[in-house]
């Protein structure tokens, strides 16, 4: 169901929707970059709370949690890792550009999850292990926070202001194409939760292979 | 005699005067006119600024009034111009098109292997925790045992 969700919003993103006045074709792209950006922030906000609530009640079912959570929006950042770049070249002239406050805060946070994701393949004891990635996810939640903000804070140069909600007259106008967007986003929603599910069963068997 | 000398040199300055001319405004309509008129007239940066007000056919219009007051070998060099350009154009939307597809089979790519290898990891799991059958009891050669024993006990009666 989600893979044909996907093909349906696909085929509206790259086919139906008008082009954009500006880009071109190319701004195509956006259907794919944000909403997966959108599903791994989500996934994220879902790692750390469960992680906080693992510190509180000390119960390893929500780390459990937590780790399906990060594994799935991992996966996701780096769709979003790769995809942009591939934007970036036609629109900017380069694959990436270090001076941009978002970029650089987006890979920080990829690289903060990937650190968590280490860290617990290397920790043996589950609970020393759970302590860690718990206090590691609020920090890198910290870091999506400035990812989210950084184009306020710092004024951008390469990535515009927010697309969706903004002044009249900029952005998506074509209710089309907030239609695409919309869709896409839901379709990678619906893939995310299937495999987080799958992930969080994957745990939760190994947590009891382990006891 | 001197009159028709003078129209002798008259009649092709008649005819070569408007080509050489700069490219006069009035042959475009009204509307478009002060618009025109405003962007020839503005710094360099603002006129690129408003290339995009125009629309496809006030482009065509104006590009049109402009090649008629030239001659026909500067209406040639237009031609190569526009060329140059189109070419420019179509390579620029290959190339992005190109990176469009890129992006699009990427995400699925990475999204599609990581939904793969959990799989194989589920399978994997699914493999070394299913449930061993329990060993089948050991079969006793022994003698049938009595009808009597075997017979179900009714309600009613009490063990003793």
């Amino acid at each position: 169901m989600a893979f044909v969700a996907i093909a349906v919003s696909t085929y509206a993103a790259l086919l139906a929707v008008p082009a954009d006045a500006v880009q071109g074709n190319v701004q195509r792209i956006f259907y794919f970059h944000v909403p997966l950006a959108w599903v791994s922030f989500l996934a994220f906000i879902g790692g750390t709370v469960s992680g906080v609530l693992y510190l509180i009640t000390r119960n390893l079912a929500h780390d459990v949690r937590a780790v399906a959570f990060v594994k799935t929006g991992w996966a996701f950042t780096s769709t979003v890792l790769v995809t942009g770049p591939l934007w970036a070249r036609p629109v900017w002239g380069v694959f990436w550009n270090w001076g941009d406050e978002r970029l650089l805060s987006f890979f920080v946070m990829w690289l903060l999850y990937s650190a968590y994701l280490l860290l617990r393949a290397t920790i043996a004891d589950r609970q020393k292990a759970a302590r860690i990635g718990a206090v590691l996810s609020i920090l890198a939640l910290a870091n999506a926070v400035l990812v989210v903000t950084a184009i306020y804070i710092w004024k951008t140069v390469s990535h515009p202001g927010p697309v969706l909600f903004r002044a009249e007259g900029t952005g998506l106008a074509n209710p089309a194409m907030r239609l695409a967007f919309w869709s896409m986003f839901c379709s990678f929603m619906l893939l995310f939760i299937v495999i987080f599910l799958a992930q969080l069963t994957l745990e939760e068997v190994e947590v009891k292979d382990h006891a | 005699m001197l009159k028709k000398i003078l129209l002798y040199f008259a009649m092709p300055l008649v005819v070569v005067l408007p080509l050489v001319a700069e490219f006069d405004t009035d042959e475009l309509p009204a509307t478009l006119r002060p618009r025109v008129e405003k962007f020839l007239e503005a710094e360099t940066a603002e006129a690129r600024s408003t290339l995009a007000q125009f629309s496809d056919a006030e482009l065509e219009k104006i590009s049109q009034a402009f090649k008629k007051s030239h001659s026909t070998s500067e209406q040639r060099l237009f031609w190569l111009s526009e060329e140059f350009y189109r070419r420019n154009a179509e390579r620029v939307a290959q190339e992005r098109i190109y990176y469009l597809y890129a992006a699009v089979l990427a995400a699925v790519a990475v999204l599609l292997i990581f939904a793969i290898f959990t799989y194989r990891r589920a399978r994997q799991l699914a493999k070394s925790t299913a449930p061993v059958p329990p060993p089948a009891p050991p079969q006793e050669i022994s003698q049938p045992a009595k009808k009597s024993q075997q017979k179900p006990q009714r309600r009613g009666t009490k063990r003793r």
